[in-house]
């Protein structure tokens, strides 16, 4: 592959970081307005306390942690799709990979601050790393997100640089950052073997942290006694879930900014219908765990489980319940699964669909089983207050502020990637498809032929 | 910006990745420290310490292995 010819093709997408329209800008300045009223309320809740939100006893935690619990699971989205897919071969991840591992970079750093804001005096956080308890699965937590995000962070920016030594070649306002950026990479083969080989090493190590990390979640939940959280199908349940909204989220933004940058020739219907058969596989296997989950506390029928089961079921927490098993099964199900339906349009409802549902199972997870905690309490009712709205509204503005200043810097689809696709991928998967045959020759005679052929 | 220049920022950046692979180790050094002294359990501190540190090690290892691959000089052809 020539490393120069990389400049003329593909210059649709350098486009996004050179040229901006007036849209671009209104977008901005709405999301930087919610963002700011964000922080005012974050800045209201410092000065007055946790009792500027809605959480009270029994119910002492809520919107934060549901949201951390739902960022860290989107945040599934990228790391661990673009490894597994990368490890798979699966060919036609190369336009996706990139946006994917963005993807889990602003939401890990969105998503690990809200313990810090739940705690309502930040400076709280310094006494776990005074005197933390190494055997409490919350300092667990706090390191595998830390691994979580240096390690995706490491594997967004590793394949980066071939892209980031175009964007230094072309010169222009930013030539200084891309050229300390690109780390002196002119595209040799001894270069390429390097990066390819941290590559290799990240992908197959970011794949145990991101399993880790979900897990490690789960278990803030399922090591406690509490009716509803104390089970031992948490951990894989939480990793289903996350790498089901994971998957959902990335369809959402790749679709928008397809739109947005003309993109229609690299993210192809193909690439949706594939994505949409991942999310249709996982919507089934989120079903069967809940079903698994709430079959066992049915038929147990331990009298401080029922309470937190009927909770959901008919009690105050049941239209959230409802409306979640309607997002995350019916919907997905039937779209996905019916021909006609699993098109663009349908892919991208029933992923907004899965999105709101899984947040929804976070706050049906959370809440019912705070407000019928296993001491005998009273049911409490938990109704979020404009503070924590607010910041719940800051943080989705600053994940797509977040990707947007991104896709000002940075080619959204990997550039190299895409050619080296172009180039080799139709040997590469002619020779593995004849390898895989019956009756076919060894690795050696399969090129041979293949070369003939060619 | 001369080349000089742009090598030793770039050091920097590098550096951060050690300064958290040790910082990390320092702290969980500390805490272990902590639970001994107040006679804590020790078995899952140590396990959970070796784990994390050695993760966050071999991420700045393959950092630094990709900074100085990049920046080897390869041979001219004679």
């Amino acid at each position: 592959m020539s490393y120069q010819n990389l400049r003329d093709e593909d210059e649709a997408l350098f486009r996004p970081i050179y040229e901006t329209d007036r849209s671009f800008y209104a977008v901005v300045i709405a999301l930087t307005a919610i963002f700011l009223f964000g922080l005012g309320c974050y800045i209201h809740q410092l000065i007055y306390g946790l009792g500027a939100t809605g959480m009270d006893e029994p119910v002492s935690w809520a919107f934060y942690i549901v949201d951390f619990v739902f960022f860290i699971g989107i945040s599934h989205a990228g790391t661990l799709i673009s490894a597994i897919l990368r490890l798979s071969k699966a060919e036609w991840r190369r336009p996706i990979t990139r946006m994917a591992e963005v993807i889990t970079g602003i939401v890990l750093a969105i998503g690990g601050l809200h313990p810090i804001i739940d705690l309502g005096r930040p400076d709280r956080i310094l006494h776990l790393f005074e005197r933390g308890r190494l055997q409490s699965p919350l300092l667990w937590d706090l390191t595998s997100v830390t691994a979580y995000f240096t390690a995706s962070t490491i594997y967004l920016y590793v394949p980066m640089i071939p892209d980031i030594a175009l964007l230094r070649d072309r010169g222009g306002k930013l030539k200084n950052l891309y050229r300390i950026l690109a780390w002196g990479y002119k595209g040799t083969p001894k270069q390429k073997h390097a990066l390819e080989r941290a590559i290799n090493i990240l992908m197959v190590m970011v794949i145990p942290i991101a399993i880790s990390v979900h897990t490690i979640i789960a278990w803030i939940f399922g090591m406690t006694l509490q009716p509803g959280w104390h089970s031992t199908i948490f951990g894989p349940y939480f990793v289903v879930g996350a790498i089901y909204s994971g998957i959902a989220a990335l369809v959402i933004v790749m679709l928008a900014f397809r739109k947005i940058y003309h993109f229609e020739d690299y993210l192809k219907e193909i690439h949706f219908q594939y994505l949409g058969t991942l999310l249709l596989v996982v919507a089934l296997l989120w079903t069967y765990f809940t079903f698994n989950e709430y079959l066992t506390t049915f038929y147990g029928h331990e009298p401080a489980e029922m309470r937190v089961f009927l909770y959901k079921f008919t009690g105050g927490y049941a239209p959230f319940f409802w409306a979640m098993v309607f997002c995350n099964f019916l919907l997905p199900v039937v779209i996905l699964s019916n021909k006609k339906l699993k098109k663009i349009p349908g892919i991208l409802i029933a992923s907004i669909g899965v999105v709101i549902g899984m947040w929804l199972e976070r706050l049906i997870i959370i809440i019912p089983t705070l407000a019928n905690p296993r001491l005998p309490y009273p049911t409490g009712m938990y109704i979020p207050s404009i503070t924590e709205i607010g910041i719940a509204g800051a943080a989705t503005s600053a994940f797509l502020l977040g990707f947007m200043g991104f896709s000002k810097l940075f080619p959204l689809i990997s550039i190299w990637e895409t050619k080296e696709g172009r180039e080799h991928s139709v040997h590469e998967v002619s020779m593995r498809l004849r390898e895989y045959l019956p009756g076919q020759l060894d690795k050696s005679g399969v090129e041979a032929s293949v070369k003939a052929e060619l | 910006m001369k080349d000089r220049t742009v090598y030793i920022i770039q050091l920097i950046t590098l550096s951060f990745n050690w300064l958290l692979a040790i910082s990390v180790t320092w702290w969980f050094v500390h805490l272990v420290v902590v639970s001994n002294q107040v006679k804590d359990t020790q078995t899952a501190s140590l396990w959970i310490s070796i784990l994390a540190i050695t993760v966050f090690w071999i991420l700045a290892g393959v950092l630094s292995y990709v900074f100085f691959s990049l920046h080897r000089r390869e041979k001219e052809p004679a």
